[in-house]
């Protein structure tokens, strides 16, 4: 008895010093990387830090904003410990901000802080911040209960799920950085008065930003790549205007191997009519499924086309290629050559369910 | 025969000895009037000597009535007298007269284990009682009572139960070996004898079952179990017992099969909680705050802003609060355990909180503590849960989430190691009932 009473005393010596009371820590929400165009220093960090308090109501979230510039993101942040007076803590910083010039001229590698830390959750969401990412971090939405909460409902899809929205997780933008016929995808957050604007979406090649998509072709982005439902597809029709609400969709890619390798991309989709002049739907139901079919096909080619010619590759029809060949060193320096001359085409079937009311 | 008694007895004052006589003859009589039911003296021995006295029937009635005994033997006289038997010596012959006095006439209501639907009968403090009630209840010619006593003050009449066709010889050979071993001066509790025959003093979980239920004992004797009866004591020891008997409430065999199930499901998630809830508390308030939500997180931030102590203290805190509001409540007298309740119920609820002793979170732990505590159907073992919880509670003050991991793992290692008069403790499927059964006797 007493032996085992020795043995445990030593073993409560063994205690790792990674205790520290929750109170007595700071968590980052959400941090913001800048480039200062300074070859001396080129980062500028901010770090949205969360105030917690007793009450929780609309608009009661209070946070502070620590920003130092450094020459690596990592001294920034040893730096910053020196500006607060609890410890740092990544565990819930769910939100990583790039500033748009970071994206045009940074150097990537030094991204890699992110994925290194331990504390950093993987499933952490990164985003383009526009004009800067600084600007993005001082937006207090006035309905935020949380520090740094709306931004998190927002990605997440626990609040709101909008077509427009992109969502990118860190182990995302990490493979796709390391992935062979795939590039990186970010969303841009434009800071509003009080809110954010998060409607588009910015394409990378490994190293920097090549294309922005402007809110339509972001939604047709997010449609095809992401199979993203409760989204839209709209056309003129007649004097008025269908718009079809999409709740499910389903898209299939097809390479065809040749010379000049055929991406064929099938799209089904199936909905209900929210918008449409009066009795449309009953005198042409097929009709109005093909017309819209046609539209969105060429919609997407235009916009396939548009991506394909700034040499990036957010759908990852590269590694579709590798996949479906041998996927060797010479297969993907094929693709790479031809890749400015692939050809695309889009078929889609549309189903209208309904017209969204009962008679 | 008198002046033997009272010699023996240092001739107690509550002693009644007297010579009869009832004009033809006479009689020698000593009893203890406390003991004894006096009708019953009355009605057996009395009237048959003075207003119907028949030599002849008296003679046959001394021979033949099944509460009279032939007691020649000198040293047996005292035992008698004290077990509450009157003795009497008629015409040179002594004989002793069954009339013990019988407090409890007819089966308790159920306290600790009380049931919605199922028996409302409860056993009792005496011990032909309650074996009536488990004839009762199981009523085979198969069942074997066995007795003896065990005390050497108190000797405390002890009765062994068992199905004769379905026991597990090997159990009932360990329990026989124990037993030899037992010895004490005072046995007044079933707990006791259950303490004495326990694996060893330092078991954390308990090795035998104490029930009040005659049902309960009546479907384990039919699983092959063995039971121990104690005078004076209203629960039964059962024995082998596995981990999961202790998790069983009769209920869930009289309610329908669906309900019964969730509600041992809710059981067993109660007993994890109770018994992690405050370590877990700690381990992710202390080492690993990312396992939270975000905004829980944020929520137990800020209320725990006032605090000024570590979490684990106020761990401390509020679970000493909450054993001793416990505590208090069952051992005060019933009419002043409403007050301790309320005055404790305000202390931890609210003023706690507002004094920043510790934060709002700490008392939902706290309640849920104690609450899924009571869930568990057995005390004795949510004694167990109870202790073990402040096992885990300082494994995680010292290594966090990994010692609560390491700990649950240790303890089903310990619970597998454990067993219950030679059944593994942990075994989750009773033995199949179609194996040829055993039969020795």
């Amino acid at each position: 008895m007493f032996k085992a009473f020795v043995v445990l005393l030593i073993c409560s010596l063994l205690a790792g010093c990674g205790m520290k009371d929750i109170d007595k820590r700071f968590y980052v929400v959400t941090t913001g990387v800048d480039w200062t165009g300074n070859p001396e220093k080129p980062f500028r960090v901010s770090l949205r830090l969360a105030i917690t308090s007793n009450k929780v109501e609309s608009g009661s979230s209070r946070t502070q904003i620590q920003t130092v510039e450094a020459p690596s993101i990592a001294e920034a942040v040893r730096h910053l410990k020196a500006f607060v007076d609890k410890e740092l803590d990544f565990g819930h910083c769910r939100v990583f901000i790039l500033g748009k010039d970071l994206v045009a001229n940074g150097n990537p590698d030094a991204m890699s802080w992110f994925a290194r830390r331990r504390d950093i959750q993987k499933v952490a969401f990164v985003g383009v911040g526009e004009p800067d990412a600084l600007s993005v971090l001082k937006v207090t939405p006035e309905s935020e209960r949380f520090p740094g909460n709306a931004l998190f409902l927002t990605f997440g899809n626990e609040g709101t799920e909008s077509s427009y929205t992109v969502t990118t997780y860190l182990f995302d933008l990490t493979r796709r950085h390391f992935e062979e016929g795939m590039d990186p995808v970010l969303p841009v957050i434009r800071s509003l008065d009080k809110t954010y604007q998060i409607d588009r979406v910015l394409l990378m090649d490994k190293a920097r930003m090549r294309l922005i998509l402007n809110p339509d072709e972001t939604q047709l982005y997010n449609m095809t790549a992401n199979e993203a439902g409760k989204s839209e597809v709209k056309m003129p029709y007649r004097d008025g205007r269908i718009v079809l609400t999409v709740n499910q969709i389903r898209t299939h890619t097809d390479i065809a191997i040749g010379e000049v390798p055929l991406v064929t991309l099938k799209v089904y989709m199936s909905g209900i009519l929210e918008e449409s002049p009066p009795e449309a739907l009953e005198n042409d139901w097929n009709g109005i499924e093909r017309q819209l079919g046609k539209r969105f096909s060429s919609e997407v080619e235009d916009l396939l086309y548009k991506i394909r010619d700034a040499g990036v590759d957010p759908y990852g029809f590269g590694l579709h290629y590798l996949a479906t060949t041998f996927g060797n060193k010479q297969d993907f320096a094929h693709w790479k050559s031809v890749y400015p001359e692939v050809r695309f085409k889009v078929v889609t079937h549309v189903k209208i369910t309904g017209p969204g009311v009962v008679r | 025969m008198i002046e033997e008694v009272k010699a023996k007895l240092g001739n107690p004052a509550d002693l009644t000895t007297e010579i009869m006589d009832n004009g033809y003859t006479t009689m020698e009589l000593c009893f203890f009037p406390s003991m004894c039911d006096s009708h019953q003296v009355k009605d057996g021995i009395l009237i048959p000597f003075s207003y119907r006295f028949d030599p002849d029937e008296f003679r046959r009635m001394l021979r033949s009535d099944l509460d009279f005994t032939y007691a020649p033997n000198q040293d047996e006289w005292i035992d008698l007298l004290l077990q509450g038997c009157v003795l009497l010596q008629y015409e040179g012959k002594v004989y002793c007269f069954d009339a013990i006095r019988k407090l409890q006439t007819q089966p308790e209501d159920t306290e600790v284990e009380a049931s919605l639907q199922g028996p409302q009968s409860a056993m009792t403090e005496d011990l032909d009682m309650n074996t009536y009630l488990i004839r009762l209840r199981y009523n085979s010619p198969t069942l074997v009572i066995r007795k003896l006593q065990k005390g050497e003050i108190s000797r405390t009449r002890i009765n062994i139960i068992y199905d004769r066709d379905k026991v597990n010889r090997q159990s009932l050979e360990e329990l026989e070996k124990r037993l030899d071993k037992v010895k004490t001066k005072l046995l007044q509790a079933s707990g006791q004898l259950a303490m004495l025959l326990g694996n060893n003093r330092y078991t954390i979980f308990p090795v035998t079952l104490q029930t009040e239920r005659p049902d309960r004992v009546a479907q384990f004797l039919n699983r092959g179990k063995i039971g121990l009866l104690v005078d004076g004591s209203r629960f039964a020891i059962m024995l082998p017992v596995r981990f999961f008997d202790f998790m069983h409430a009769m209920d869930d065999d009289y309610e329908p099969f669906w309900m019964g199930r969730v509600i041992i499901l809710f059981r067993y998630i109660g007993m994890m909680l109770s018994m992690t809830l405050p370590s877990l508390y700690i381990a992710v308030s202390m080492y690993n705050p990312e396992f939270f939500r975000v905004q829980l997180a944020f929520s137990i931030d800020g209320s725990r802003a006032a605090v000024p102590y570590p979490a684990f203290i106020e761990v401390f805190i509020m679970l000493f609060m909450i054993e001793a509001l416990i505590e208090a409540s069952i051992r005060l007298p019933r009419f002043v355990g409403s007050t301790a309740a309320t005055v404790g119920g305000l202390i931890l609820g609210q003023a706690a909180q507002q004094a920043g002793l510790v934060s709002s979170i700490m008392i939902i732990v706290t309640s849920v503590v104690a609450i899924s505590n009571f869930v568990i159907p057995n005390s004795s073992f949510s004694y167990s849960i109870r202790a073990l919880k402040y096992v885990f509670v300082v494994t995680s003050i010292f290594y966090g989430m990994v010692g609560i991991i390491v700990m649950s793992f240790i303890t089903v290692v310990y619970l597998c190691n454990l067993r219950s008069f030679g059944q593994p403790y942990l075994a989750l499927f009773l033995p199949n009932d179609k194996q040829p059964s055993r039969r020795t006797e």
